[in-house]
């Protein structure tokens, strides 16, 4: 196991340094301009813009800029914002909490209750139940989340005014009060992230509840005269959580890199609307933090679900 | 002198502070007549209609041009007579003002930013010496007075100006705000390793002295006709040099307090966070008396216009939104049955038409309109007035622009003052057009396309990605090919468009005939005209947008003519403000006759307010929207 995981990393390192490369190339080559908003205003001569970038090494050549980012990456320095001239580290720190809070509650709520009904479809397939669950989830899959996202604003703060559609870091009052601002102000991002991954993962457990309840040791449970909550918990979910899993696994890293479009709705100020903003200016030091941070999670998060295979089903053995 | 001042003299006056002779005398200094200090005077003993009249008679918004004016009903000319009527006798009691800028500042260093959105940011808490009011008069913020020959403050010759600093100013930690201060921000501005994105108002700056903690002496490396450019304004926020001093040139970005500004200003710093908010709260200590209304600033940044516009007018969740570039008939409707008001400001910029003056489907050297080519049409002087004839500016500001454009028929408008005595007005005629096309030896061929030579009237129309402006090319594009000229359009990403200067697809290199863009003059038109101008630094053709100098010319057109260069140069060394003004006159004539670049519309400052927020005093030449933060109040 441990020479399997060990392995592992040693794979990753060169994999992570290709993604870098092509990553920091690929920011390179695409149009943007940190400085964009100045190239408009006739107070600002072109010496001055010129001198910003000289300043920043923004129009270094390509090899340079990379060997300068590397160099200071492997000392754990992530660079300057373009835009902000301040640390990443500073600027990340300050969006974290905010991107783990709402996409990290929208999973809370989406995994179980997508586990829950997309079990009881695969058990009832074709009752009035699954019938629903497999409308819902179809709206859900097809309806991008800015749509969403907009349907929600139009209801609930346009029309009934009960909720606002512009987050707010700053919230007033301590105790309840706080907290229930916190959820008015929350709520519809939470809301909007959840029903996305709620309606393909209900699909993903449902097919994989499928696969399985078909098969013969389910059938031998139930021969066994064991309970049917117990055939359907013990035999027939625990291999339906292989594939499971691995759709976890890559879905997961967003709780960190945070969600780009329903957080450009709602204002929320995390990750993914650092990112966009980010791209827009073509800040490239955070950019590459964001990306590169997501490429790190995802092998991370990869390897987490190739042990968890292990655990769950006994036939797998990593030597 | 606006009426704000007069405004603010008449509370210092009432509150004691200043003796009836003492007013008297600054009223006068300020270029009031004795009538209206009379009327100044009773209106303090009894009502606020005085003040209102003092603010007829010293103008203001009301003098702006009248499709301004007319969308005012709850906008900037009743914001700037109430300003006056409001004299509040003590400090703070206003609670939150939240206000929504749908691009998040980042980074609040007035000097070292990256646009308007961080001005807005920094001018929460920093101050410059001074601000320009409406009709373009310099207004003291950290000064005490106005540098004039006759106070002595300003030299002459023209070579040096010397500031008078208000008296008992401190910073938000309680340190005296001095002249070494204003010295350290030149100093801090001026080094090229710093980066400063404001050094362009400092170039002409030889040297800033203390002549003593109150005075400060700025020398000129030559006489300067327009002196008003450091330390005034947007530029011009004085930075602490307790707080700032270790922190220049290449340290600059690190320090702390780029994130956590320290100024003089009516608030102080609580809590930033780049691209999404900030807070701040009042100061106790704010050099102005009873100023400022409101407890807490809280300014929350993101999103996008529309969006920020409903979360004013409809929902009232925030008190102001600013920059509001939503199609008028559509704030109107957002509008409806809430208490919020679209508040129009006059602007100074105008959405213009390009002429490219090379040729755009050539390549010599590598270079695409390169100064070597000719363009084939637009070289002459009568097709770009056949063309001009086709602009349908009526149809483009009425359906468009609504109350936030306005029909313009000189690039500098505003200041009117640079308007020529008699003006010609653009029409629109595409009969006419054509006749003059004919003339001109572009007669129709038998495919309806007009061609000369064998090259056909054929253009490649661009601008940036934009609902409004693909809407504008259509109707363009309708007349002008109803005049039998083929026209493709082009439409880039704005972060490509106005960017990075080296992409192919960026305005500056002009890869195609016709361009359409909106840009407008600072309160000074110099660097304005700028544009038309082939050289400014000594070599021939320098200020082409050109590969030569990595397409940073300003001059995108490839204009070239030799009279208009002269003037230019005559107007960037005339001290005679008379003399000069009617340079800036004739060049903006020339432009009319010879139409290198044309405007289509002149647009307007549009942002959207609570309706019972009051005393913004929007206009064109502040340094922010928010200059006058510390006079916002709102109407019981």
């Amino acid at each position: 196991m441990t020479q399997f995981v060990a392995r592992r990393v040693l794979i990753a390192i060169p994999t992570l340094i290709a993604i870098s490369l092509i990553l920091f190339a690929i920011l390179h080559f695409a149009p943007g301009d940190p400085f964009g908003q100045l190239a408009l205003n006739p107070d600002i001569p072109p010496e001055v813009r010129l001198n910003l970038r000289k300043q920043l090494g923004i129009d270094d050549p390509l090899p340079l800029q990379y060997t300068r980012w590397v160099t200071q990456v492997a000392q754990g320095n992530w660079g300057y914002s373009f835009v902000s001239r301040v640390g990443v580290t500073t600027l990340i720190r300050q969006r974290l909490p905010t991107t783990l809070f709402i996409v990290g509650m929208s999973y809370l709520i989406a995994i179980p209750l997508a586990i829950l009904i997309g079990v009881i479809s695969a058990v009832k397939q074709y009752s009035w139940l699954d019938n629903v669950a497999t409308t819902f989830a179809f709206l859900g899959i097809s309806l991008p989340s800015f749509f969403t996202g907009l349907v929600f604003i139009l209801i609930f703060s346009i029309w009934l005014r009960w909720l606002p559609f512009i987050y707010s870091t700053h919230l007033p009052g301590t105790g309840l009060t706080y907290l229930w601002e916190l959820f008015k102000h929350a709520i519809m991002p939470i809301m909007v992230l959840a029903l996305l991954e709620m309606a393909s993962l209900t699909r993903f457990v449902r097919g994989a509840m499928l696969d399985v309840i078909g098969q013969d040791y389910v059938r031998t449970a139930r021969a066994k005269g064991l309970t049917e909550l117990r055939v359907i918990v013990k035999h027939a979910f625990r291999n339906a959580l292989i594939p499971l899993v691995t759709i976890l696994a890559l879905d997961l890293p967003a709780i960190i890199t945070g969600a780009l479009i329903t957080e450009q709705i709602f204002r929320v100020p995390g990750m993914g609307s650092l990112l966009i903003n980010s791209l827009e200016a073509k800040d490239t030091p955070v950019v590459m933090f964001i990306v590169f941070t997501y490429a790190i999670l995802v092998v991370i998060f990869t390897l987490i679900a190739d042990i968890l295979y292990g655990i769950l089903d006994p036939r797998i053995k990593y030597a | 002198m606006s009426d704000w001042t007069v405004a603010e003299l008449a509370e210092q006056f009432k509150a004691g502070r200043l003796s009836r002779r003492q007013f008297i005398a600054r009223m006068f200094a300020a270029g009031l007549t004795l009538p209206v200090i009379a009327s100044v005077l009773a209106a303090c003993g009894s009502s606020n209609s005085g003040n209102n009249k003092a603010k007829t008679n010293t103008g203001g918004a009301a003098t702006q041009p009248a499709a301004a004016g007319s969308a005012t009903a709850a906008g900037s000319a009743a914001a700037g007579a109430a300003a006056s009527a409001f004299n509040p006798t003590k400090r703070g009691g206003g609670g939150t003002l939240k206000l929504l800028w749908w691009q998040g500042p980042t980074l609040p260093n007035p000097h070292i930013n990256n646009g308007t959105k961080d001005f807005d940011a920094s001018r929460i808490f920093y101050e410059p010496l001074a601000e320009f009011d409406v009709d373009g008069n310099l207004v003291p913020v950290l000064a005490a007075e106005i540098p004039t020959v006759d106070n002595g403050g300003l030299a002459k010759d023209g070579t040096s100006v010397t500031w008078k600093l208000k008296p008992g100013v401190t910073w938000h930690d309680g340190q005296p705000f001095t002249a070494d201060d204003v010295a350290f921000t030149f100093q801090y501005v001026n080094d090229p390793a710093t980066a400063a994105g404001t050094a362009g108002q400092y170039v002409t700056v030889q040297s800033v002295d203390a002549v003593d903690p109150q005075t400060v002496k700025v020398t000129f490396k030559s006489p300067v006709p327009f002196w008003q450019t450091a330390f005034v304004g947007a530029n011009g926020m004085i930075i602490p040099k307790h707080i700032f001093g270790p922190y220049i040139g290449k340290e600059s970005r690190n320090a702390p307090n780029n994130l956590k500004p320290l100024g003089t200003g009516p608030y102080k710093y609580v809590d930033f966070r780049p691209g999404d908010s900030l807070e701040a709260e009042i100061n106790p200590n704010y050099h102005v008396a009873n100023r400022p209304f409101f407890d807490h600033v809280s300014l929350k940044g993101g999103g996008d216009a529309p969006s920020a516009a409903r979360a004013v007018l409809q929902t009232g969740d925030y008190d102001y939104a600013w920059n509001i570039q939503v199609a008028y008939d559509e704030l109107q409707g957002y509008q409806k049955g809430g208490t919020g008001a679209i508040v129009i400001f006059p602007g100074s910029s105008a959405e213009s038409m390009y002429f490219n003056f090379t040729d755009p489907n050539k390549e010599v050297g590598g270079e695409v309109s390169s100064l070597q080519t000719k363009h084939p049409f637009f070289t002459d002087v009568k097709v770009r007035q056949a063309f001009n004839l086709m602009f349908d500016r009526k149809t483009v500001v009425d359906q468009l622009y609504g109350k936030e454009g306005q029909i313009v028929n000189y690039l500098v408008y505003n200041p009117s003052k640079y308007l020529p005595a008699t003006q010609t007005q653009l029409a629109f005629d595409p009969t006419k057009a054509g006749q003059m096309l004919d003339d001109a030896g572009w007669k129709k061929g038998s495919d309806g396309i007009r061609a000369n030579n064998g090259v056909k009237m054929k253009i490649v129309f661009a601008t940036s990605v934009n609902s409004l402006r693909q809407n504008e090319q259509a109707i363009i594009k309708k007349t002008l090919e109803s005049q039998g000229i083929q026209v493709e359009l082009k439409s880039v990403d704005a972060n490509i468009f106005f960017g990075d200067a080296s992409n192919p697809d960026n305005l500056a290199q002009m890869h195609f005939d016709l361009g359409m863009w909106t840009n407008g003059t600072a309160i000074d038109p110099q660097n304005y005209l700028r544009a038309f101008v082939s050289q400014t630094h000594g070599q021939a053709n320098d200020n082409i947008s050109q590969k030569s100098n990595n397409w940073l010319g300003t001059n995108v057109t490839r204009y070239l003519n030799p009279a208009f260069d002269q003037i230019w140069q005559q107007a960037a060394t005339e001290l005679d403000p008379i003399k000069r003004a009617d340079l800036f006159k004739k060049m903006n004539q020339m432009i009319a006759d010879d139409a290198p670049k044309l405007p289509l519309a002149g647009r307007n400052g549009v942002s959207v307010a609570k309706g019972n927020l009051q005393g913004m005093d929007l206009q064109p030449w502040a340094s922010s929207d928010l200059y006058r933060l510390a006079y916002w109040y709102r109407k019981s």
